[in-house]
């Protein structure tokens, strides 16, 4: 408490008498504080100037007309609404597991999510018969039941299987490209040596043949250059697409698993 | 039954909270006792709030009228009288959110000017001018306070509630209520040091 709120406690008589004493000692040579609880004082003294009130002309007869004439009646307690207090709870709940299945789909679980934010993205992939997996369990499900082995995923990262990931400024022009090695050595096929100059590359996961795709890529361009590649291999083979660029709203690379057999995109 | 005892139960009968339950079962008698034990209270609590009768007296039936219609929801752990001046207090918020859209300042002149010619001690005229001049000039500072700095000013230095109670009512803890008091103190100090030609 501050030396102005002493001055107000004790001008309104509300310091104790001990404190009152103390307090009394020190006003001895300031005169600044005695004259402005002079001030207070009388204040505090016109306050019984205030207390002449005239008397009150209200009865109880006007109240009577005002409350019974005009049929005025004590509001009933609202009744106890057993619905509502069933409903509120489960309103609750499911808001809650709507946000959970929101937020966690924006933290990028699933294998299409590789890395995030700005730092380099971590890879990890599998190659059929390499003996170095994921732990991810989507690695173990699509290995055994479609053959489907090649998965990114940033969730976990396996030693064994990872990717080393280098970042090359493109001459022609700004935009990146990656040169993957995986543990399982791919073969570099003369088509790789073009794919540095693109921003997309294709990896042959049974082969372990890279190819670049796009416009001025080895292949043709596009997928349709993927699918030439893999003319070669297997009928049912599966490749990983890797595009170099960052898709703006995850902020990771986008890794597209496509079967050649459908050229559906699995995932993406 | 002991005399002692059924005292107690005339007693217990008689209190606010019973009259309450009364009230609630729609018993008026027993909300006309609640009026007669109460409306001094509020009716000055207006009074120093407005400072005109007609309008404290209007603000002593549209609370009666209120705590009728929500009787309900008056619950036993507060005081019957700080419940009702809860009322009270949030009407005069209310009326003055109102009064400032509207001139009432021509009909206050007027019956200050009535008041003057009415009241006063006339053995001591020069003494009784004093008195006149520092009531006016109180009168003023604490109108022209703002309506939550005034209504401290009420509760605790005109009605001399004490801090429980006025923390009751305004719904906050006893060292807010001290709080409050000091800052409406000190906007009055404020007001009233120029006016009575002291240095501000």
């Amino acid at each position: 408490m501050n030396r102005q709120d002493q001055i107000f406690e004790y001008a309104f008589g509300e310091m104790s008498a001990q404190d009152a004493q103390v307090f009394e000692a020190s006003l001895l040579n300031d005169f600044e504080a005695q004259k402005e609880i002079n001030l207070l004082k009388g204040i505090r003294g016109d306050y019984s100037l205030m207390s002449d009130i005239p008397e009150m002309q209200f009865s109880k007869e006007r109240l009577r007309n005002a409350i019974l004439d005009q049929g005025i009646q004590p509001k009933s307690r609202p009744a106890f609404n057993w619905l509502q207090w069933i409903m509120a709870p489960a309103a609750v709940a499911s808001m809650a597991m709507l946000s959970f299945v929101m937020l966690r789909g924006q933290s990028g679980e699933g294998p299409a999510l590789v890395g995030s934010g700005s730092k380099p993205p971590m890879m990890s992939m599998t190659v059929p018969g390499s003996g170095s997996g994921l732990d991810n369990k989507f690695a173990a499900e699509d290995s055994k039941e479609d053959k489907q082995p090649i998965v990114a995923s940033a969730a976990k990262i396996d030693n064994s299987g990872q990717v080393e990931v280098k970042r090359k400024p493109l001459r022609r022009s700004n935009r990146n490209y990656i040169v993957v090695n995986t543990a399982p050595k791919i073969k570099a096929s003369p088509v790789v040596e073009s794919a540095k100059k693109e921003d997309v590359m294709l990896i042959n996961s049974t082969s372990g043949i890279a190819a670049p795709a796009g416009p001025g890529g080895g292949g043709g361009g596009g997928l349709g250059s993927s699918n030439a590649v893999m003319a070669s291999s297997a009928s049912s083979e599966t490749v990983v697409m890797i595009d170099k660029e960052q898709e703006s709203g995850v902020g990771a690379v986008v890794a597209t698993e496509v079967s050649v057999n459908s050229d559906v995109v699995i995932g993406g | 039954m002991s005399l002692r005892a059924a005292a107690a139960v005339r007693q217990d009968s008689d209190s606010d909270e019973a009259l309450v339950l009364r009230a609630r079962d729609g018993d008026y008698d027993a909300f006309e006792a609640l009026f007669e034990r109460h409306r001094q209270l509020v009716y000055r609590f207006a009074y120093q709030m407005t400072q005109r009768r007609d309008d404290a007296e209007d603000m002593v039936q549209e609370a009666f009228v209120r705590a009728y219609q929500n009787l309900h929801r008056y619950r036993d752990e507060a005081k019957f009288t700080t419940w009702l001046l809860r009322i009270v207090s949030n009407l005069c918020t209310d009326q003055a959110r109102m009064s400032q859209r509207r001139t009432g300042l021509e009909q206050r002149e007027a019956s200050g000017a009535l008041e003057w010619m009415t009241t006063g001690d006339f053995e001591n005229p020069v003494e009784n001018l004093e008195q006149d001049r520092r009531r006016e000039v109180l009168r003023k500072a604490i109108m022209a306070l703002p309506e939550h700095h005034r209504q401290m000013i009420v509760m605790r230095d005109l009605e001399e509630r004490d801090y429980n109670d006025i923390a009751a009512t305004l719904g906050c803890t006893v060292g807010g209520a001290k709080l409050r008091v000091l800052r409406a103190r000190r906007a009055l100090r404020d007001r009233i040091a120029p006016l009575l030609g002291e240095e501000a």
